[in-house]
């Protein structure tokens, strides 16, 4: 059977430059939760965002199978509305535009995708209400505009809920872990932990082996150089803690 | 059917009619020369249309004692002395207030009595029927007086509106205006605006049809401690062309004014700003903000616009400032990763852009909410 996502052979770049994955399969089942780590400049911003669709970025060759469909053509707002969710590293601020307000044009942009009928008002904040007392998020951050003076948890938080309220089939989360302090590091990764299930997969992209200790992966993989040097499961990752991936790669 | 005969006008009229015409004759029209004209398509002031009509509406709720709220032509039927003492061409009218004079067909008077506060909004419908339409506007608001004044400008042709308004001490007006004209009308408006002392004013334009259109607001602060805010916005398409030229001049003490301008084009749409802040000397404590910010949809799209202060006081707090950008891409990227597709990720985007001259606009729910609308639907059009 299919994985849910099967990356083959992916070479991309940044339009006009060069490649900067070189040749990337990886295989991702619903339920499972793959951790991609490597130094910087490997590649990972580049996977998260050519995985996104995000403008600006080029597949070069090789395939994207979501779902058993080749996505690498597909914008942005329609791998959203299949189930594919990207949680930035650095989530946007946007003045002017209030947080609930999106997110129910994006909620209902997801309900119109999938020919259910759209939330009204109503209906939408019994969800919010619902999804908020999962996440433990302060109702204050919807009456806001999207991200604006949120604080870098705040963001990241907000990230999540989102998260929470799309039910995505794949997320992807990139560098999640990043800028946050302890405390706020807890709280995100215990939403990530909520929001595990056996229909969604996560994909978490970062630099650091900490979030390791919160979010507990199924499977490790290191890129570098463009590519996945070395894979395990969650005992691989044990063993990362004490090697290192210098010697990895350095083998690339 | 005696109402389709038109009654003679007074003779002071007659005379204060031909008196702006010769004056009208000596200026000419605006040309390229002129500096608050040289970024304007001159074209459509050469050929103004002959013979024109418009449908005035006035809308108001019960009105108390001591507020007038009257076209022109019933005041020439009902009290031709008031108007006489009102109706004149001010010293330095520049040539299309003079044309305007001469030529008005209709228009309306509000005068507000010391003290008297009105919390309902008054509303003035201005629908153009097509040829050139000249029409005025008198307000008049005594001490203390407090008033909304709500303009719909609408309909096609060619409108010269002209509007002279006088705040008397610690007086308030808001004002709102939705200029929605056809797409090939020309729609040109210059309002006048005296303040008294602790007088405080704030208008809020939106600029959102007609081919051509200008908003010139030239506001007096006369009096010490009076303010004015005049907020506005453009959202164009097509080949249309929107001038905005808001004008204070501080000739009192501790005044404060703020002029914020947003424009959002598409298409090959001409955006104008022409600001000016004057401050003579001796206005000390002046407190004084001119800021005009525009988007471009497109690559035919284009803005000139000009910011300019003239400060010769010293104690003053003057600032200003202008930019010209494009739809913040990462903006766009995050709305489209959470399923928004391209068109509702722009729209919003500006629709957010626009909407906080709407939303810190010092108006009552209902017109801001109507004014959100007429936004919002422009927005729409133009994403």
């Amino acid at each position: 059977m299919t994985k849910l996502l099967e990356v083959e052979d992916l070479h991309a770049r940044i339009a006009g430059g060069r490649d900067i994955l070189k040749g990337i399969s990886l295989s991702v089942g619903a339920g499972e939760v793959h951790a991609i780590m490597g130094p910087n400049g490997a590649g990972k911003s580049t996977l998260s965002s050519v995985l996104a669709a995000k403008p600006g970025y080029e597949v070069t060759a090789g395939r994207i199978l979501y779902d058993g469909a080749d996505i690498a053509e597909m914008p942005a707002d329609e791998r959203a509305r299949k189930g594919v969710f990207l949680a930035f590293q650095y989530p946007v601020e946007i003045p002017g535009v209030n947080n609930t307000y999106f997110l129910r044009a994006s909620v209902n942009a997801m309900r119109r995708e999938r020919g259910e009928p759209e939330l009204d008002a109503a209906q939408f904040l019994k969800l919010v209400k619902k999804k908020m007392s999962l996440l433990d998020i302060k109702d204050d951050l919807l009456k806001r505009a999207v991200n604006v003076g949120f604080s870098g948890g705040e963001k990241k938080r907000n990230e999540i809920f989102q998260m929470a309220m799309l039910e995505p089939k794949l997320a992807i989360l990139d560098e999640t872990d990043s800028g946050l302090d302890i405390d706020a590091l807890r709280a995100v990764s215990e939403g990530v932990n909520k929001l595990r299930d056996p229909g969604r997969a996560i994909v978490m992209i970062t630099h650091y082996q900490r979030l390791l200790d919160y979010i507990e992966p199924d499977f490790v993989h290191v890129l570098a150089g463009g590519r996945i040097v070395a894979s395990g499961d969650k005992s691989f990752a044990r063993e990362l803690e004490k090697t290192g991936y210098a010697h990895l790669e350095r083998a690339a | 059917m005696s109402a389709m005969v038109q009654a003679a006008e007074p003779s002071w009229l007659v005379a204060r009619r031909a008196a702006a015409k010769d004056r009208f004759a000596a200026l000419g029209l605006p040309t390229s020369k002129d500096e608050a004209w040289r970024f304007t398509n001159l074209r459509v002031l050469a050929s103004p249309p002959a013979g024109g009509a418009a449908r005035l509406t006035l809308n108001a709720p019960a009105l108390p004692e001591g507020v007038r709220f009257a076209s022109i032509s019933a005041m020439l039927r009902d009290a031709p002395e008031r108007l006489e003492a009102l109706l004149a061409l001010p010293e330095g009218a520049d040539a299309l207030s003079a044309l305007n004079l001469a030529m008005f067909s209709d228009g309306y008077v509000l005068e507000v009595a010391p003290g008297v506060r009105l919390d309902e909004p008054l509303e003035v419908f201005q629908d153009n029927q097509g040829g050139a339409v000249h029409t005025r506007g008198l307000v008049l608001l005594g001490e203390g007086a407090s008033v909304t004044l709500v303009e719909h400008a609408t309909g096609t042709g060619w409108t010269n509106s002209v509007t002279h308004v006088a705040l008397g001490g610690g007086a308030r007006l808001r004002h709102a205006k939705r200029q929605a004209q056809a797409a090939e009308s020309v729609h040109l408006s210059a309002m006048t605006l005296t303040l008294g002392e602790g007088a405080d004013h704030e208008s809020v334009i939106l600029a959102l049809g007609a081919g051509v259109s200008r908003e010139a607001v030239t506001a007096v602060l006369a009096g010490e401690g009076a303010t004015v805010s005049l907020r506005g916005a453009y959202l164009l398409g097509g080949k249309q062309e929107a001038s905005f030229v808001p004008e204070v001049l501080h000739l009192a003490r501790h005044c404060s004014s703020r002029q914020l301008v947003k424009g959002v084009l598409g298409g090959e749409a001409h955006g104008v700003f022409l600001g000016h802040i004057g401050v003579p000397e001796g206005a000390d404590g002046t407190d004084a903000s001119q800021t005009n910010r525009n988007i471009l949809l497109s690559a035919g799209a284009r803005v000139d616009t000009r910011p300019r202060l003239e400060i010769l006081a010293d104690d003053v707090k003057c600032s200003h400032g202008a930019t010209v950008g494009d739809l913040d891409e990462t903006a766009l990227f995050y709305l489209q990763s959470r399923g928004l597709p391209p068109h509702q990720a722009r729209r919003m985007l500006i629709e957010a852009f626009a909407a906080e001259i709407v939303d810190e606009a010092d108006l009552a729910e209902p017109q801001r909410d109507a004014l959100q609308r007429a936004l919002s639907s422009w927005a729409e059009a133009l994403a």
